[in-house]
């Protein structure tokens, strides 16, 4: 009977109900695609910080007294990383001379070392060929070097003592990187001499670099992948800051939601006051006129919640596309987050109403005062 | 042998500022009596019938309703007390606007137990308006809307029957159809207390009370 007549009573009321459902609906529908994007966002979040660069390194556990690094010991490395799909750049390093004065030479991948380093300014080409290098600022300003010039660089250690290369672009990073020279060269035929170490670019940050040094251990201990704290931390207040302001915006909408249902409700109450006075009149004890408010509250809530979800999902999907060009993965998780989310706000803004039918006097509202 | 339904032992209820809509009234009503509570507006006449039905409470007395001292029911044992034991008629029939007759017959069937829809329909017989159970108040007459007011009163089977000007906004012919309704409950037994302005109903009653700025002035 109660079903009924709540049905009904929804269907009679058509203007406050619709009102009433899509406030809830569009509540329902932030709250849907908050959860989904709050669930999403770490992941595509961390991958968009990703393009801007390495944030762990990959270094020897051995010191410089030590043995260096074998092939077997790096090719793990490469194994595990490769699994993962981790963008990874391996640098190899060497003292060596150019025009009589000492710089360092770093040898790397020329296409993964620019994919690493999107930060770098550089002037001239930023993927070089072979017999082509790049060059630190400070370099070029200290041998007044400029693309398209050569330079001989002297390598004692290399295979090769001499090797002519020509200048493809002048590196400005800020950074160390500006004090040295880069060349393509196969890591195995610098592998046995100066130092060696890989830029990694790993998602969801610390935790990422504590499962790949776990996955790395069981293997072998030699190397031990470092954060570059300054940016994993970075990174993970920027991720902060981003799931704060989205519990910021979901509680707004949620305050103005209880606000504008509250208001809803409210006017809902006073339209139907006399048919409160009558329940209790004949019979309904405060218990049962709660009962009825809440579940035509309740009624909406569901109904809002299933169209929310809906609604939310089509939203977080065009969000997510629009700001990081890829799909969502809708989340199931998020029904029963805007469900019960939904059934509270309801529940809070029908208080005021609940309230105001209790305080009504049945005997006042049936003389018409 | 008849049973003392309701005993008001000076009651008075007194509103903010003074003004006193009932005055020290003593009023005993026995079984199936049917008692009409006369006089001018503003007399106190609902007054008296919200106080019989718990819908208000009185300043001060007390008041025993079928054996039980009611003057210190909260607002859910009225509730309770009314769902089981009385029957209220309006004069504006408040029937809930989008259930049918019968639902709106059921209603008062739910609070008191549970629904049976055969006994509603039975109810609507009794008053004749069988053929309009199905129907929404708006599509009923006045008179109509009355009668299914009374069902509702009815369903419960209550002892006590309070009505207020139940005719009061109805027609001849539907004024004639309701009283004879109330001769056939008042020969069935049931305690029948009206408030009305008209001298013709109350001259169906077995007893009038003339009520007048809140105190009984006459009863007949």
């Amino acid at each position: 009977m109660i079903g009924k007549m709540v049905r009904k009573s929804l269907f009679k009321n058509i203007r406050i109900t619709l009102w009433t459902l899509v406030t809830l609906t569009i509540s329902a529908a932030l709250i849907t695609m908050f959860a989904t994007v709050s669930f999403d966002i770490k992941k595509r979040m961390g991958n968009t910080l990703r393009k801007l660069g390495p944030n762990a390194v990959a270094v020897s556990r051995f010191s410089e007294n030590e043995r260096p690094l074998n092939l077997d010991e790096w090719g793990q490395f490469r194994a595990i990383v490769k699994r993962e799909g981790i963008p990874t750049v391996e640098l190899s390093f060497d003292i060596v001379t150019v025009e009589g004065k000492p710089v360092v030479l770093a040898m790397a991948d020329s296409e993964k070392l620019a994919q690493m380093t999107p930060y770098w300014i550089v002037i001239g080409h930023r993927v070089w060929k072979e017999q082509q290098c790049l060059i630190g600022k400070r370099v070029a300003e200290l041998l007044k070097l400029k693309p398209g010039m050569s330079i001989t660089v002297h390598q004692p250690s290399g295979a090769k003592k001499e090797t002519g290369y020509s200048i493809a672009g002048i590196i400005v990073s800020g950074d160390e990187n500006e004090d040295r020279i880069f060349v393509p060269e196969p890591l195995a035929e610098t592998i046995q001499h100066g130092f060696i170490y890989a830029l990694l670019s790993v998602p969801e940050g610390g935790n990422g670099i504590h499962r790949l040094n776990t996955q790395l251990g069981q293997v072998q201990s030699h190397i031990e992948i470092k954060p570059l704290r300054e940016i994993v931390h970075g990174e993970e207040a920027t991720l902060k800051k981003v799931v704060l302001l989205s519990s910021a915006c979901l509680m707004t909408v949620m305050v103005l939601t209880v606000l504008g249902v509250s208001s809803a409700l409210l006017s809902r109450i006073v339209e139907r006051r006399k048919e409160f006075a009558l329940l209790q009149a004949i019979g309904a004890t405060r218990r049962s006129v709660i009962s009825f408010l809440l579940l035509e509250g309740m009624s909406l809530a569901v109904l809002a919640s299933a169209l929310g979800f809906a609604a939310g999902t089509l939203l977080s999907e065009m969000v997510v596309r629009q700001i990081f060009h890829v799909s969502v993965t809708p989340q199931v998780t998020a029904l029963p987050i805007t469900l019960v989310v939904t059934l509270v706000v309801s529940l809070l803004a029908s208080s005021a109403g609940v309230a105001r039918a209790l305080k009504m006097q049945p005997a006042l509202v049936l003389k018409g005062e | 042998m008849e049973t003392l339904v309701i005993a008001f032992d000076r009651v008075s209820k007194c509103y903010p500022g003074g003004v006193y809509a009932l005055s020290d009234v003593s009023l005993r009503i026995e079984q199936g009596e049917w008692v009409a509570v006369m006089g001018p507006s503003g007399s106190g006449k609902t007054t008296l019938l919200n106080i019989l039905d718990g819908l208000d409470q009185p300043t001060s007395g007390r008041i025993e309703i079928l054996g039980r001292d009611t003057s210190h029911f909260g607002t859910d044992e009225w509730s309770v007390f009314r769902r089981e034991n009385i029957g209220l008629v309006f004069q504006q029939f408040y029937l809930i606007p989008y259930l049918t007759a019968l639902e709106n017959v059921m209603l008062a069937q739910y609070y008191h137990s549970m629904v049976d829809t055969k006994q509603a329909m039975k109810t609507l017989g009794r008053i004749k308006l069988m053929d309009r159970a199905r129907h929404l108040p708006s599509q009923l007459s006045g008179g109509e809307q009355q009668r299914v007011c009374i069902a509702r009163a009815l369903i419960n089977e209550p002892k006590i029957i309070l009505a207020d000007e139940p005719t009061g906004n109805l027609d001849e012919d539907n004024e004639k159809t309701v009283m004879d309704i109330f001769r056939g409950l008042h020969s069935e037994g049931h305690a029948i207390i009206m408030v009305t302005h008209n001298p013709n109903i109350g001259q169906l009653a077995d007893r009038r009370i003339f009520l007048n700025h809140g105190k009984i002035t006459r009863s007949n």
